[in-house]
């Protein structure tokens, strides 16, 4: 049984087709990009993967259960829009997800903060969009989740920032957990993945690992991307 | 590694390790960074350099010690060895390119007898 499991997928809003028959499987121990346009059905894919959306037809199983408390217990997710209140300070953040995921490492969490030199009693509303983010990989990196969805992690930030958080999710590798990042970046996150799938028009077009992409068509991942979506 | 590359990452990270092994960078007997360490400083995928360690334990140039982590080999053999097969594989690349400029066997030896390191 793999960690992940999508079959024929459906996700229609309205009779707009998001998602339209996705199979795959992901097993633990991956990183894995999911990658492709803006409007291809990326955020779509990982809304019903962490419960906040429900399938038209087809199914999600996550340890072979379908998306629920245990799953969402399971899985940590870092949306692609900051949900995070203006107001609330970094250290109240840390506290709230220590309320909420028992997986939570306080500890973990509170080092990597320290290391990036950010003061827990500063409110969000102080902070740059790219400490931000920062901020928020640190939480839900903190936790001993099963599966890490990272919508557009590295969107918007500056290289330095970037680099922090490829190298947050390489110092956090697990075998046990699987990490799936969705992107149109691709040039900048391709040597950290294992994986790759490739998403158009809610369909899979490819999905294979790095190493055989470039192996059996002598392209790097981010040529291939450019070429399969050229516009 | 370099994105622009489009040999697999794996191929990329043994060329890297013979390289710092061959230039002194990582000397014989050396003790290596962690695969979690070794990726971070690369920026590259954890199991694609676990791939790259377990080909060039294969090849004899690192060896594991079961408890305190891997080594880069101290037989002199296997290094030299390692020294011809990648002065081969450029050698061979080099060439390649010259071809593709139209540049045969015998200017490319002249051109190294005049080359002047500067």
């Amino acid at each position: 049984m793999a960690l992940i499991e999508y079959r024929n997928l459906v996700k229609r809003y309205g009779s707009v087709p998001a998602l339209d028959g996705i199979s795959l499987d992901i097993p633990a121990g991956r990183i894995v990009g999911l990658l492709g346009p803006n409007g291809s059905g990326k955020t779509t894919l990982i809304k019903l993967t962490v419960g906040l959306l429900k399938p038209t037809s087809g199914t999600v199983m996550i340890n072979g259960k379908e998306p629920g408390p245990e799953s969402k217990a399971a899985v940590a997710y870092l949306p692609e829009r900051s949900y995070m209140s203006e107001w609330m300070s970094v250290q109240s953040f840390v506290d709230y997800f220590a309320d909420f995921y028992r997986d939570f490492d306080r500890v973990k969490a509170n080092e990597m903060l320290s290391r990036l030199g950010i003061d827990p009693k500063r409110t969000l509303k102080t902070l740059s969009k790219g400490t931000k983010e920062k901020v928020q990989l640190v939480l839900v990196m903190s936790r001993a989740a099963a599966a890490y969805f990272l919508d557009e992690p590295i969107a918007g930030v500056d290289p330095a920032a970037r680099d922090y958080i490829l190298n947050t999710i390489i110092r956090n590798y697990s075998e046990n957990a699987s990490v799936i990042i969705s992107t149109h970046l691709i040039y900048d996150i391709e040597n950290v993945l294992d994986d790759a799938v490739f998403i158009r028009d809610g369909r899979i077009v490819l999905a294979d690992t790095a190493d055989n992409i470039r192996e059996n068509t002598g392209k790097s991942v981010d040529m291939l991307f450019r070429e399969v979506f050229r516009c | 590694m370099n994105v622009a590359d489009s040999r697999p990452v794996y191929v990329q990270l043994i060329e890297k390790i013979y390289t710092m092994v061959l230039s002194g960078q990582y000397q014989p007997g050396a003790k290596l960074p962690t695969v979690r360490e070794l990726a971070e400083q690369m920026q590259a995928n954890p199991n694609t350099v676990q791939r790259a360690l377990f080909y060039l334990e294969e090849r004899g140039l690192i060896y594991t010690q079961r408890t305190t982590g891997k080594f880069i080999t101290d037989d002199p053999a296997v290094i030299e060895s390692a020294r011809a097969e990648l002065a081969a594989t450029m050698t061979g690349e080099y060439l390649k390119r010259m071809k593709l400029i139209g540049v045969g066997r015998e200017a490319v030896v002249r051109l190294i007898g005049e080359w002047e390191d500067n």
